[in-house]
């Protein structure tokens, strides 16, 4: 009898959620960007005008959401599914939030209710096994992945997911298979590879372990990618500076120059004291062909700092396009009397006074180049090619022994100026097989000038000996 | 009806009484012992990188006289050009300016007590401070300092008097730029102690970049700013000189973001390695080739990333033996939304990240960790984990506050099933201070017998956590006094054997956390066991010592060459 009234209770209270509805956030937007702060302002009047509307909370929470505000973001999302149960948006975006929060089991349940109203949103699905997994609940997560394969068993990501469920038992072969089908279906899943070669590593096949780590390290965060376009509206939303900075330098590694300028100077309308934009600019105009455009920005960047040693470098890399050489020595001299250490400075300088036949003074500043960026493998190479010159072979040797990995489309190059430099030592057959081995890189990467180069040098060899 | 609810309310009461009952586990002791210091950042709005990352703390006993002091590390205005009064957070009145040494007045008095005797010792050392690391550099039986900066740093030579002299310029080992976390080891096994420096970042004032929150607010810039800078290895010439052997080691081959840095034998060869986390850059593992070289192994040893493969914000290291299997695991701390990581090894140095099965993931996630310890707190035979907390880009949820980044430090329970239990909440009012900490160094600082805490934090006051718990079980310190290794044991390991339980292995080390060196000495809680059937010490150069007939709850001294040789059976895992 007392249970049932507590029931009736319950279930008299639960249409008047009003009541335990959590309160809009206080907002602290002084320091904002002015354009982020009206966005922001205006999205909450809107929610506190209509507190009953799941809209407008939302709509705040995913204005919040964008700028990383996720505390203040996850009450409102949290208001926006409370005030509309139906609705998928709010328990997922409530879910994202969660989980960029650490709040992996209140993840998964938001992600459980976004489900309930769309059971095939491949993302939420996902999304699920993934907080299940984090939240240390590997039985129910593999659930969820193969759940995914069932449906489409050519998701990438939910056989990633089942290796991890794997790794976390310690079933190292079966993780090892897992990883392997998400490369079979995605190879530049960096993750993957990585994760396979620590499984790998660990059943002793260390010879391939390596050459999957090796490749996790080129592939980085290469990931397959979902069409989510809730998560793309979230993005687009983002009106601050850092944004179009952070676009526009992924425009850039694209090689989209054009689009990536135009983010540039959309992050300088928005805030003209970003400094990275204008350095970024100085180099992307040059390469562009807008040289003057370049100029504009190298002095509005040395007036908000003109002891920031990239803005000199930049220029100087500016200059050298234009061939105002001796005008770019001097900023590249500027950058380092800024910065010491600064690698490409002392690189490019080098290059410059050598042309003017300072040799001495380029091989120190190629060492210093080297010292303070290891591995730096044009300066290696410069500095060997000075060596020879000078006679100085075993040393040259050396150099050119620094450039040869990794291996890529500038290691034929380098191979032939090792060979060679073997050649004039006296060290004939290992000269002689270093240019075989560089003429036939040569043409695997269709570098057709060096391969007949050094075709060349070695019918002259053979016709000497 | 009535009954069921009376009944209820006991036990809601009696629960409320038992948790309000319950002991603290630390009490904060700083400012009644005598240990006044204040942080000061230099910060006047500019959001200069270097003024949110200091700055650290050591233990040492710097005078021999059986009891811990206290070294702090002091900021200064970055920027010449402006005046104290400028600053953000100015210094309390009377303040001066440099590093701080507090001598512990434990032994004689009998009462824990500070007293700060810079000026006369000579170690006031003015610079941007970041860094401490402790070692006896000429083996003379007395402690020196290395000074880490925002600038050049110093090395400050002991002089056995309870004075120093600044050795920087003799000993060759200064480093103009932007030094962190430096750790003394004896890489090349010739018996001095040689030393490893971490550099960050290439930031300057002169260079400095205004950087901006999502939000577009100002605030700190991550390193990404700026370029990293390969560290440094100076190898000890035996003569009060260091030569810096960056490049022929291979060390100096790498640029890094390097902020801690701890040194162990991680593959069990019997020679010390380096690990050194590396902020938003992987993590470097430098493995030692027994002929002054190291090759730099992290990918392999599946120590550099995190279990995605993906760079994290490495800030603190930490090595200890958590899971007692006889070979050191590393913990990492990182930044919020990272979670700090555990990585376990194999023994052979190979590291799986556990940081998940040992439920360190879930609530590491939201902090942002700079110092770490493993340390066993309550004495019970296992190693427990103390981080310092604190942010270095603005909190959201604290915006408006004067200086938004403060965080609850963590204190996690190592449990006898294998998983770590945070227990911040209940360890008592020192553990619920919300602060910026950085540096945190262990050591008994009132030789009772449990491992106490130094916490420096940044533009706060230093704390020191006294432990009010460990001595309740058995312990025992073990102090080493080398001959032919170096004087202190650095590098060395120990071993306690209790009957039907697996050995104890500790190192010997002032290194790891973040910015700080605690008490070299090796620290051992032993639970009940009120016997100890053997200690072996495994000296720096390889060697193997046994000493029996030792008794729990003191301090023993081991002299080299005092005990017997001792040969490993398969169970006790050197």
């Amino acid at each position: 009898m007392i249970a049932a009234s507590i029931v009736a209770f319950c279930l008299l209270t639960s249409p008047a959620n009003a009541q335990t509805l959590p309160e809009l956030p206080a907002l602290s937007v002084e320091n904002f960007e002015p354009d982020i702060r009206e966005q922001i302002n205006k999205a909450y009047a809107d929610a506190k005008a209509k507190p009953r509307d799941a809209q407008a909370s939302g709509w705040l929470g995913m204005t919040l959401h964008t700028y990383e505000q996720y505390d203040l973001a996850e009450v409102c999302y949290d208001r926006a599914h409370r005030l509309a149960p139906t609705e998928f948006r709010w328990a997922y975006y409530l879910g994202i939030v969660q989980a960029a929060l650490g709040k992996q089991r209140e993840a998964a349940t938001a992600f459980k209710a976004a489900l309930k109203l769309d059971p095939n949103h491949l993302p939420a699905q996902l999304r699920l096994a993934d907080a299940l997994l984090a939240a240390g609940q590997p039985a129910e997560s593999r659930q969820f992945y193969e759940l995914v394969l069932k449906r489409n068993a050519d998701i990438a990501q939910a056989h990633y997911g089942l290796g991890r469920v794997a790794s976390a038992g310690n079933n190292a072969a079966e993780a090892a298979g897992r990883y392997r089908k998400a490369i079979d279906l995605f190879s530049e899943y960096g993750a993957a590879h990585y994760a396979l070669g620590l499984a790998l590593r660990d059943q002793g096949q260390t010879k391939e372990a390596q050459e999957h780590l090796a490749r996790s390290q080129q592939l980085k965060l290469s990931q397959p990618t979902l069409e989510d376009p809730l998560i793309i509206s979230i993005a687009e939303m983002n009106a601050g500076a850092s944004a179009h900075l952070k676009r526009g330098a992924a425009l850039e590694n694209a090689g989209k120059l054009a689009e990536s300028v135009a983010e540039h100077e959309r992050a300088l309308e928005i805030n003209p004291w970003l400094v990275q934009a204008h350095i970024n600019l100085i180099s992307l105009c040059g390469r562009t062909e807008q040289n003057e455009k370049a100029e504009k920005h190298y002095r509005a960047a040395l007036n908000i700092n003109p002891d920031l040693p990239e803005i000199h470098y930049n220029y100087g890399v500016l200059l050298v396009g234009q061939e105002r050489l001796k005008e770019a020595a001097q900023a590249f001299q500027q950058c380092l009397k800024l910065d010491p250490y600064y690698a490409e400075a002392h690189h490019n300088f080098a290059t410059l006074i050598e042309r003017e036949g300072r040799l001495d003074e380029a091989a120190a500043h190629y060492r210093k180049a080297i010292e303070n960026k290891p591995g730096y493998r044009l300066a290696h190479f410069h500095l060997g090619r000075i060596l020879v010159n000078q006679d100085k072979l075993p040393e040259a040797i050396e150099q050119f022994q620094k450039t040869l990995t990794p291996e890529d489309e500038q290691t034929p190059l380098f191979a032939y100026a090792l060979g060679a430099t073997y050649i004039r030592a006296g060290e004939r057959e290992k000269g002689i097989q270093l240019l075989r081995q560089a003429l036939k890189r040569a043409k695997e990467f269709g570098q057709a000038q060096l391969a007949a180069g050094i075709e060349r040098d070695l019918q002259t060899l053979e016709k000497q000996s | 009806m009535t009954r069921q609810i009376l009944i209820a309310a006991t036990l809601f009461f009696s629960c409320v009484s038992a948790g309000g009952a319950q002991a603290p586990l630390f009490r904060e002791v700083a400012e009644e012992t005598g240990l006044k210091f204040q942080h000061f950042t230099g910060a006047t709005g500019e959001y200069f990188m270097p003024e949110i990352m200091g700055a650290g703390c050591a233990l040492l006993d710097y005078d021999n006289d059986g009891d811990l002091d206290v070294y702090l590390v002091q900021g200064t205005l970055l920027d010449e050009k402006k005046k104290l009064s400028e600053a953000s957070f100015p210094p309390p009145a009377g303040w001066e300016s440099g590093n701080r040494l507090f001598r512990n007045e434990l032994i004689p008095s009998g009462k824990l007590r500070f007293t700060d005797v810079t000026r006369a010792a000579g170690v006031g050392h003015v610079g941007y401070g970041m860094g401490v690391a402790v070692g006896d550099i000429d083996n003379d039986g007395d402690l020196d300092l290395y000074l880490t900066n925002a600038g050049s740093n110093a090395l400050y030579r002991n002089n056995g008097n309870g004075t120093f002299t600044d050795a920087t310029r003799e000993a060759g080992v200064d480093d103009p730029r932007w030094s962190t976390s430096a750790a003394f080891l004896d890489y090349d096994r010739d018996g001095d102690l040689d030393l490893y420096v971490c550099n960050y970042v290439d930031f300057t004032v002169k260079s400095h970049k205004r950087c901006f929150a999502p939000t577009g607010e100002p605030d700190y810039c991550a390193p990404r700013a700026y370029r990293p800078l390969p560290d440094r290895l100076f190898r000890n010439d035996g003569k009060g000189r260091f030569t810096d052997v960056s490049q022929a080691s291979g060390i100096g081959n790498v640029p890094g973001p390097g902020l801690g840095v701890t040194c162990a034998d991680f593959n069990g060869d019997g020679w010390p390695d380096i690990y050194v986390a590396n902020d938003g850059a992987a993590n470097f593992l430098w493995l030692n080739k027994h002929d002054g070289t190291f090759e730099e192994s992290g990918l392999l040893a599946g120590a550099a990333y995190g279990m995605d493969g993906v760079a994290r914000a490495g800030m603190g290291a930490a090595a200890g033996d958590f899971d007692n299997d006889g070979d050191e695991d590393l913990l990492i701390t990182n930044l919020t939304r990272e979670g700090s990581t555990l990585y376990r090894n194999n023994g052979r140095g190979q590291f799986q990240d556990s940081t998940q099965e040992f439920n360190l993931t879930q609530p590491t996630f939201l902090s942002t960790g700079f110092g770490a310890v493993w340390l066993d707190y309550d004495n019970d035979g296992r190693l427990d984990l103390f981080t310092a907390n604190g942010a270095v880009t603005i909190i959201a949820a604290l915006k408006g506050k004067p200086y938004p980044f403060h965080q609850r430090n963590q204190l996690f329970h190592n449990e006898a099933s294998a998983a770590f239990r945070e227990v911040t909440a209940t360890a008592g009012p020192a553990l619920q201070l919300s602060e910026v900490s950085r540096g945190v160094a262990t050591g008994d600082v009132d030789n009772d017998g449990d491992v106490d805490l130094l916490v420096s934090n940044n533009n706060g006051p230093a704390r020191l956590l006294l432990n009010e718990t460990g001595a309740r079980r058995n312990w025992l310190t073990v102090k080493l006094e080398g001959v032919k290794d170096n004087r202190h044991g650095i590098g060395a390991r120990v071993a306690v054997f209790r009957k039907g339980e697996k050995p104890l292995w500790r190192r010997v080390h002032s290194d790891g956390s973040y910015l700080s060196a605690g008490d070299a000495r090796a620290h051992f809680g032993l639970g009940a066991a009120t016997e100890i059937e053997s200690v072996v010490v495994q000296w720096p150069g390889g060697d193997k010592e046994v000493w029996n007939n030792l008794k729990p709850n003191k301090q023993v001294t081991l002299r080299r060459q005092t005990g017997k040789p001792w040969k490993a059976s398969p169970e006790s895992k050197p």
